[in-house]
């Protein structure tokens, strides 16, 4: 009679605890998981995404990412004072705003480099040639230099080539982007027929079959580092530090290099940190 | 029995096990029920908190439009007589804006005043939402980007009033060139200014978007969390039901075992108390025949107290009996002796006395017949002596011999009266003759004597032995109903005994059995007489009234009776005699004869001093 009783209340038990793992028991755990905040600019989405899944199982916490333009994220994080790492678009951020304190130890995980990005098969015959901006038959599109990396990046060799050259151009645009997401969009939705865009972000399968890409001379458009910055005021240091260990390590190095962000002979090579 | 009781014990505990298990199953179904209610509504204030972060979101994303709206309007004012105008809505909307984004943090409620665009209706609605503060310390993404970009929109705004000031100024001082510039400018500026208001939308979408994907996510939640509910409800219920149906059929089946078992120790029992019952009878009968032969050793015990006190009587009245007819037997024998020379002498005697002789031979005659008085050995030498003394003075011969004759003859005084016949020739033969006559009247008074003693005690013994057939009590004189024991032991009294008698002079006659009192005062005088052996001996009986009580008291003056057995004396079988002299019935076959007269038995005792026991009957 005692087995049978220890029986019921086993089954009744297990049949108490069985949910689809919705519960409030549940969802008191992962409230109380540690939780992070990344500052991403939006090009490198996917790759930190992914790597920050590997941190979430590793360090059983939670990584939440603000995504947008890199000069929009410093002034958030800026603002807030709240977050964990900061990934802008360039390390220019990081050589402009080391000054404010915010931004500490940082590592190199790959770069960006700008390129002209026509619509699929360049219909127009669009040149690789900053020049072609300008050419009023064309449908120009560009970021806003005052909100994604991009935009500054744009402007930046625009005014490298000709002061002019960059009022012509963003006065020759249909439009301005906030970041490289809604150039491949305005490609992509053929409100575009040529756009300034980071050139890794044309390489992805989704946006691939969709345009093609204008090449520029490094010496015009250079390779722009990519560096994960610890935030000062980071509550999860230890998690943090270790997400950009993990990003700059091979397994990382592959993940950046299969989003277009690394060239493969630097897969292996020691990631550079900045103090 | 035992094994019955262990049975009951062990059906009560599967009952109770039911019981539980019902109670438990219900208790867990309640718990269960409660423990998903509280995640629904944990839930549903979840879903409610998106719901509300959407209604915001959507004040957020009108105040953008509308700030964006004011922005252009802004921008292609021609005057700068409105700028003031222009501004105020813009910053009274951003701070709706800030407001928002306040709440959206840190929670509370958030009114907004929706101007009603209805002819004769003027009237304002306020419009309020509550959004709970937010339960945890999670980052708000939205806030963080959104708040910052109020700064973008203020900066933004600041560079149009800025241009459009200037291109004022130009057309003011009529500067073509210069108003030309500046127009494009703003045109310039204009294109890449909306960016901040794009930038803000996007920001405010992602907060619509991801509010309403959590709401959906959590609605999707609910309807799976109620789907598990009733899902693990029925489980549990189909488990509640299963194990109660299960433990139930267990159970009853159990209880029937035990009942048949039940029945069957009921059957065994029934069978062992008809075999016990009648065990019972056949010790009730046993018990019977012991307690009938019990009653009868009793009554033999009884009857063989009795008889040994009759025994101890009749060894007692053997010899008062003997006594007499000692006496009878010694006085005929000698009355027959005295005849055989009597009747030859007595013609003889009258042929030589003359008539005054004669006469003296009656007159020695009648003196010996008189009653004599008895006399001390003393007495009797001292009257010799007076009688030898007085024959002596007469000149009479022989008178030594002669005065014990006379003594006999209980001729003792006027002895000179005498002198004819002492004179005469044959006085010898006369005095002789004479003694004989004498000698037979005193035998014959002896006889008389005797049998009346023996009378007397045969009396006493028909009193003793008289018993009433009748059942009923009669009337009693209580001193003679005494008196007849003490005459019966008058032989064991009169040897070295002082018998005291105290008697009231009002004693009446009381109802009672006398017979069974005779048994009493027995019982009681034969304990007396033989607790005096070694003492003097002083038997002392009194009859006292007191009210309507007479009280018999019978004392000895014997060693007294030790205090360890003063409880003990009236239990039956208890006696201090030496085995085989007493039953130890004799007190309290007394005691129940007493009680059974309604009266009461108790004794005074005092060691060394003696014991009365004194028994108080009522007289009706």
């Amino acid at each position: 009679m005692r087995h049978i009783l220890v029986a019921l209340l086993v089954a009744l038990g297990f049949s108490g605890c069985f949910d689809s793992g919705d519960s409030n028991k549940k969802e008191t755990k992962v409230e109380e998981k540690k939780e992070l905040l990344f500052y991403c600019g939006i090009t490198m989405v996917k790759p930190i995404t992914e790597i920050a899944k590997i941190v979430e199982k590793k360090h059983n916490c939670k990584v939440r990412i603000s995504q947008g333009g890199s000069r929009d994220l410093y002034k958030s994080l800026s603002t807030s004072k709240t977050g964990d790492l900061y990934l802008p678009g360039s390390k220019g951020y990081r050589d402009k705003n080391f000054k404010d304190g915010f931004l500490t130890d940082g590592v190199y995980v790959g770069f960006n480099q700008a390129a002209m990005v026509v619509q699929k098969g360049n219909p127009k015959g669009i040149k690789p040639d900053l020049n072609e901006l300008k050419n009023q038959n064309y449908s120009v599109i560009l970021c806003n230099p005052d909100s994604g990396s991009i935009g500054k990046h744009t402007k930046s060799i625009l005014t490298k080539v000709d002061r002019n050259l960059y009022i012509d151009a963003y006065s020759n645009t249909a439009s301005l982007t906030t970041d490289s997401r809604n150039l491949n969009k305005a490609l992509k939705d053929k409100e575009a027929d040529v756009v300034v865009n980071w050139l890794a972000t044309s390489l992805w399968e989704e946006n691939a079959p969709y345009m093609d890409v204008l090449r520029l001379d490094p010496k015009i458009a250079p390779k722009k580092k990519l560096v994960i910055n610890l935030l000062s005021f980071s509550q999860n240091k230890e998690i943090a530090k270790d997400f950009m260990k993990i990003a700059s390590s091979k397994q990382g190095q592959e993940i950046f290099h299969k989003y277009g962000f690394l060239d493969k002979e630097e897969i292996g090579s020691e990631a550079k940190w900045y103090k | 029995m035992v094994q019955v009781v262990k049975k009951n014990n062990s059906t009560l505990k599967k009952l109770i096990l039911l019981l539980f298990i019902f109670v438990f199953g219900f208790i867990s179904f309640i718990f269960t029920h409660l423990y998903f209610e509280d995640i629904i509504d944990s839930l549903d204030e979840e879903a409610n908190y998106q719901k509300t972060r959407i209604e915001i979101g959507k004040f957020i994303v009108e105040d953008l439009t509308t700030i964006e709206a004011v922005f252009f309007r802004l921008s292609s004012t021609i005057t700068t007589k409105y700028h003031d105008v222009l501004l105020k809505e813009m910053n009274k909307t951003i701070d709706n804006l800030k407001d928002a984004l306040n709440v959206l943090e840190k929670g509370g409620s958030l009114k907004r005043k929706i101007k009603l665009n209805i002819a004769g209706n003027n009237e304002v609605t306020i419009e309020t939402i509550t959004l709970p503060k937010p339960s945890n310390n999670n980052f708000n993404l939205e806030v963080i980007d959104l708040r910052p970009k109020i700064d973008d929109i203020l900066d933004t705004t600041s560079k149009l009033v800025a241009l459009l000031n200037e291109r004022a100024l130009y057309v003011k001082n009529g500067d073509q060139d210069g108003a030309c510039a500046s127009l494009k400018s703003i045109d310039f500026f204009l294109k890449i200014a909306p960016t901040v208001f794009l930038r803000m939308k996007e920001n405010a979408n992602r907060l619509l978007y991801e509010g309403q994907r959590e709401y959906k996510d959590i609605n999707t939640k609910i309807e799976n969390d109620k789907e598990v509910y009733l899902t693990t409800e029925m489980i549990l219920l189909v488990t509640l039901f299963i194990a109660v149906i299960l433990l139930g059929y267990i159970i009853s089946r159990a209880i029937n075992k035990d009942n048949q078992k039940i029945q069957d120790l009921n059957v065994n029992l029934e069978e062992k108390v008809a075999l016990r019952t009648e065990e019972i009878e056949s010790q009730k009968n046993e018990l019977k025949d012991t307690l009938n032969n019990l009653k009868q050793t009793q009554d033999q015990l009884v009857e063989s107290e009795k008889m040994a006190a009759l025994g101890q009587l009749i060894a007692g009245v053997a010899h008062e009996v003997n006594t007499p007819l000692g006496a009878i037997k010694s006085s005929g024998s000698n009355i027959a002796d005295y005849l055989d020379t009597l009747l030859s002498d007595l013609p003889k005697v009258f042929k030589i006395l003359d008539q005054d002789e004669e006469q003296l031979f009656f007159k020695i005659l009648n003196s010996s017949a008189s009653n004599t008085k008895l006399l001390t050995t003393r007495e009797e030498r001292k009257i010799k002596k007076d009688i030898a003394s007085k024959l002596d003075e007469l000149g009479i011969e022989d008178s030594r011999s002669l005065s014990s004759k006379f003594l006999k003859l209980n001729v003792v005084e006027n002895i000179e009266d005498y002198v004819p016949i002492l004179n005469h020739e044959e006085s010898d033969f006369i005095l002789e003759t004479t003694y004989q006559i004498a000698s037979i009247i005193s035998n014959t008074k002896n006889i008389n004597t005797a049998v009346e003693r023996a009378s007397k005690i045969i009396f006493a013994l028909k009193s003793f032995s008289r018993f009433d057939h009748s059942g009923e009590k009669i009337q009693t004189d209580i001193v003679e109903n005494v008196e007849t024991v003490l005459t019966i032991y008058h032989n064991q009294i009169k040897m070295g005994t002082e018998l005291v008698r105290d008697y009231d002079d009002n004693l009446e006659s009381m109802l009672c059995f006398p017979d069974e009192l005779n048994q009493v005062w027995t019982n009681l005088i034969h304990n007396a007489l033989q607790a005096m052996k070694d003492c003097s001996k002083i038997l002392t009986v009194s009859i006292k009234k007191d009210g309507d009580y007479q009280i018999v008291s019978i004392g000895d003056s014997g060693s007294g009776i030790p205090e360890d057995i003063k409880d003990k004396i009236f239990h039956p079988f208890f006696t201090t005699k030496a085995a085989g002299e007493g039953s130890g019935l004799g007190l309290d076959i007394i005691k129940k004869i007493v009680e059974k007269h309604g009266g009461q038995i108790s004794f005074d005792t005092q060691m060394d001093v003696g014991t009365t026991f004194h028994v108080r009957l009522p007289i009706k």
